[in-house]
């Protein structure tokens, strides 16, 4: 998708925009979300993105890394990155704190089908940090819940310590949201469920398979079984929708970087239809 | 005699809803609607038990006893689910202990009896032992998954290509 067409202020996707950071959350071990101001107001004002795309984070002297949008402020004004300590970009930016300044630009990226969605029932798979990048649909399917069917949202996390936005379920699920949760392992005090994801499609309510959609985002692995659970409960394949973000590197098809087949993810995803991604999720090592 | 919604139940519940018709009505006559109310022990690691179970609510923990750890959770049984098939597979001790965590609806078959139906009507059989063989092998594709720790912190292993 041309970044044009969704939003992005800039006419030049190269050039970066300062961005303050004003406020930091601890989510999980390694794991914050930090909330970011276009210093511009301009740029601010024009700023547009749709759930599922993502930005690429600017620090200068030391590199860029592609991250998710998992949100923005109530107001509008500021936008949320949950970010996980992996390379120099994000321990560079770990250490800036509230009123750090760096570059942002985007946004980029093919978004979750939210007109897809609208009358059906929506099933949220997530697993792990995955949840980030789902969290905009979320919020825009509780937003609008006469628009949307029943969201039921499935999540799987390593151990309890490492549920990402553990704080929101309880809202989510007041706002008519089914909120299944699992862990892979469980550690003492647990009372909720253990086991992996693909079993909470097994076994969840699904009155209407063939006018459901699935949005996944996750480990390939996770992805792979969860679609697979999805398939037998009948629905179609081409409701079913992931997130295959990977080395995202120059964010408009030009580096290779993130090349998967004939599809550059940065700008031809990173959320595909899975039908038309399936043949490559079988080639190992692509 | 099957219980009037034993039959029923049976049809909803993916392990024997694709059961003939003639499978489905035996397996009915020795099956048994129960309710469990929550924290309640339907069987122990390390001893002997006689039932094999089907869900049809509620949910289930199952634990192993580790020296030094305690109790470790290794799984939760919901919906749709079998429940301990050690004595229909092997005529061994059960190999975890399972605890409701909620009030619970299954359907209790005595294994004995299980058997003795596989024995009798060997059609019968094949298809409850397929069945049993497809739950195992998911259950066996989901503990595989546990293993591999996917949301473990990874680095790329492959060094960039440019």
């Amino acid at each position: 998708m041309n970044p044009a067409s969704c939003g992005t202020p800039a006419a030049n996707p190269w050039l970066a925009f300062p961005v303050q950071i004003t406020g930091i959350t601890d989510e999980t071990p390694g794991v914050s979300t930090y909330e970011l101001q276009l210093t511009d107001a301009e740029v601010a004002r024009n700023y547009r993105f749709q759930p599922g795309q993502f930005n690429m984070l600017y620090l200068p002297g030391v590199g860029e890394a592609a991250i998710s949008l998992s949100g923005q402020s109530e107001s509008g004004d500021r936008l949320r990155h949950t970010v996980r300590l992996a390379g120099n970009v994000t321990h560079s930016l770990a250490g800036l704190g509230v009123g750090g300044r760096f570059g942002l630009r985007g946004p980029f990226g093919t978004p979750w089908p939210m007109e897809e969605c609208r009358g059906r029932d929506v099933v949220a798979v997530a697993g792990g940090l995955g949840l980030a990048p789902l969290r905009p649909a979320i919020d825009a399917i509780l937003n609008a819940p006469d628009e949307y069917g029943q969201l039921t949202i499935l999540y799987g996390a390593r151990t309890p310590e490492h549920l990402l936005f553990e704080q929101v379920y309880p809202d989510w699920r007041q706002n008519g949201a089914v909120v299944n949760v699992t862990v892979d392992r469980s550690l003492p005090g647990w009372q909720g469920h253990v086991g992996v994801v693909p079993l909470l499609v097994d076994r969840m309510q699904l009155p209407d398979p063939e006018n459901t959609v699935f949005l996944i985002c996750g480990p390939d692995v996770m992805m792979k079984y969860t679609v697979s659970s999805a398939l037998n409960r009948g629905v179609p394949a081409e409701r079913i929708w992931i997130n295959m973000e990977r080395n995202m590197n120059c964010a408009v098809g030009l580096c290779g970087h993130c090349q998967y087949g004939p599809e550059f993810i940065c700008k031809d995803g990173p959320v595909l239809r899975y039908d038309r991604v399936q043949p490559m999720l079988r080639v190992e090592d692509l | 005699m099957a219980q009037p919604d034993v039959m029923q139940r049976l049809r909803e519940i993916p392990f024997s809803a694709r059961l003939p018709e003639k499978a489905l009505t035996d397996l009915a006559a020795i099956a048994e609607i129960r309710s469990v109310p929550g924290g309640a022990r339907l069987f122990r690691e390390g001893e002997p038990h006689c039932c094999i179970y089907l869900l049809i609510s509620g949910s289930i923990v199952l634990e192993m006893h580790v020296p030094g750890r305690g109790k470790v959770q290794i799984l939760t049984i919901g919906p749709g689910d079998v429940l301990g098939w050690s004595p229909v597979v092997s005529d061994t001790v059960m190999t975890a202990t399972a605890t409701t965590l909620e009030d619970t609806e299954l359907i209790e078959i005595q294994a004995g009896a299980l058997l003795q139906l596989c024995e009798s009507d060997r059609e019968v059989g094949y298809f409850l032992m397929q069945q049993m063989a497809a739950a195992l092998s998911r259950r066996l594709v989901a503990t595989r998954l546990q293993l591999l720790d996917l949301f473990a912190e990874t680095t790329p292993q492959q060094p960039s290509p440019l």
